[in-house]
């Protein structure tokens, strides 16, 4: 637990309003357009800047039109008829209203909830979807926990949540399988795209868009973030075909954490994309460029050490990573240069073999460090590398 | 469906045999509503085995083939304690919520209980 702050989390400035059955809305006035609604102290709607709210899980979605949506909203005399008047439309069930009322209330309070941030309290007011649902403060406390819980079991590190959704390439196998919410993640990524920015432009539910992102990065299908002080992401893409990658730049600024203090135990084969270009390792004295794509014969994909130490080769006795980690050492300045060539003009690469995404560390801010002291990374992670390489030899 | 989900709930808890049934959002594992008895007594626990059936199901690629798309009506589990009914609602482009219904296996019928609940979850909704 924190220590404790003199402006209490948005969910505990709830409390009082609760407690004494009070109506209206507790207004953040941080400028993030986030509030809270009750109705004689349950909880009945909830808004989040960044979180997809009702009409846009209806209209979005593709469900119905906005002018459907507002002739159902007119129709209904009484606001607690809106399900019902919307049911009408034949487009939704009142049940399924209820459900997006409640996922939009649990996902926008999940945003606010441990936010310390001024705010105030608008006796009365109401919202036009505050009549659909309404639980009470308790049992909001219980599903945020399972919530969170869910996410931590999905992919513990939150930096997933605000980056850029970056689908592998390849996948390591035959086939795969997704689910409906699952393909509109990965086809409408567009590698520019966060969580929050596709349930938005998709209207579906951004806790479960969050949380099946983070599926897809344990799943080995979207990349896992790079934490900042570890490495820097470079989108680097197959020679054809490259023209409508965004610009790398994007997929840096984003993808950077502020915390990066650790890193996910990533599935090998779906590592980021890291070309070691001369921004990213100016002052390396033994450069961990990746070969050139031109050069590389057989790209190493089953590498099976996401932590970038296990690179340096004389560290670690197996064969395979002895492997990749001579591969840098015979490098030269030349070399480095033309690494950071094919990454500036990729389009120019026609003839370069696709290259799986790979990591580089940042050289100067990863020490060189024996694997077992390494910083970045718990023991059981070593614990679990060693016994793969050990596997493997 | 122009029912709420405390009315659906109690229609479908007067089907012959039913012991319970609740209406789960199988994508984020919330629960919308729930009426009668749970298997194992918490709301959490049936919610998150019923997300957990259904991920299980959709993510199957044995029941899929490569490069075809493949859509759930309904998933019956037979177990000692009863039926297990997880049944989708709503149009197939876009269901985000799954009816959770417990059948006794001694008083319940399944095929009966089947036949209502499809004529009250999807009746009226055009698929």
């Amino acid at each position: 637990m924190k220590a404790p702050s003199p402006v209490p989390t948005v969910l505990d400035g709830l409390d009082p309003w609760s407690m004494t059955g009070t109506t209206g809305a507790l207004m953040l006035a941080d400028g993030s357009g986030g509030a809270v609604y009750l109705d004689r102290g349950r909880l009945t709607y909830a808004e989040a800047g960044d979180v997809c709210g009702m009409n846009r899980l209806l209209t979005a979605s593709g469900r119905m039109t906005a002018e459907t949506l507002r002739g159902a909203l007119a129709t209904s005399a009484d606001p607690a008829g809106i399900p019902a008047a919307l049911a009408r439309t034949g487009r939704i069930s009142a049940v399924e209203v209820e459900a997006l009322c409640l996922g939009a209330l649990y996902a926008a309070l999940l945003a606010l909830a441990t936010r310390r941030v001024p705010t105030r309290f608008d006796l009365g007011a109401r919202h036009e979807w505050g009549v659909v649902v309404s639980v009470d403060l308790a049992a909001a406390r219980t599903e945020l926990d399972r919530r969170r819980n869910a996410l931590d079991e999905a992919w513990p590190d939150p930096a997933v949540d605000t980056a850029i959704v970056t689908p592998v390439r390849r996948i390591d196998g035959h086939q795969v399988a997704l689910t409906a919410l699952q393909w509109e993640i990965v086809v409408n990524s567009g590698r520019r795209r966060t969580p929050a920015d596709l349930a938005r432009l998709l209207g579906r539910d951004t806790y479960a868009t969050r949380l099946h992102v983070r599926r897809l990065v344990r799943a080995g299908l979207v990349a896992a973030p790079v934490p900042e002080n570890l490495g820097t992401v470079v989108p680097e893409t197959p020679g054809t075909g490259s023209l409508d990658a965004p610009p790398p730049a994007i997929g840096r600024s984003s993808a950077v954490t502020g915390s990066g203090h650790r890193i996910p135990p990533a599935p090998g084969p779906a590592e980021p994309t890291t070309a070691a270009s001369a921004t990213a390792a100016p002052t390396t004295p033994e450069p961990l460029a990746a070969e050139p794509a031109s050069t590389m014969v057989a790209p190493e994909r089953r590498t099976v050490t996401p932590v970038p130490a296990v690179r340096r080769g004389e560290d670690v006795p197996t064969g395979q990573a002895a492997r990749t980690g001579q591969t840098p050492r015979t490098g030269d300045t030349a070399r480095d240069a033309r690494a950071a060539e094919a990454g500036r003009e990729r389009a120019g690469a026609a003839a370069a073999p696709p290259a799986l995404p790979r990591r580089v560390p940042r050289a100067e801010s990863v020490p060189a460090a024996p694997a077992d002291t390494f910083e970045g990374s718990t023991n059981s992670d070593l614990e679990r590398i060693r016994n793969g390489l050990r596997a493997l030899t | 469906m122009e029912l709420d989900s405390e009315n659906c709930l109690r229609q479908i808890m007067t089907i012959h045999g039913v012991l319970g049934a609740s209406l789960v959002d199988y994508q984020s594992g919330t629960t919308i509503g729930s009426a009668g008895r749970e298997p194992d007594g918490g709301g959490q626990v049936t919610a998150a085995g019923v997300a957990g059936v259904v991920q299980a199901a959709l993510s199957g690629a044995a029941f899929a083939a490569p490069g075809t798309t493949e859509h759930f009506d309904e998933i019956v589990l037979t177990a000692g304690n009863g039926y297990h009914l997880v049944h989708f609602v709503g149009r197939r482009a876009d269901t985000l919520l799954v009816l959770y219904v417990w059948l006794d296996r001694l008083l319940g019928n399944l095929a009966m209980a089947q036949r209502r609940i499809h004529s009250l979850v999807d009746g009226p909704v055009p698929v």
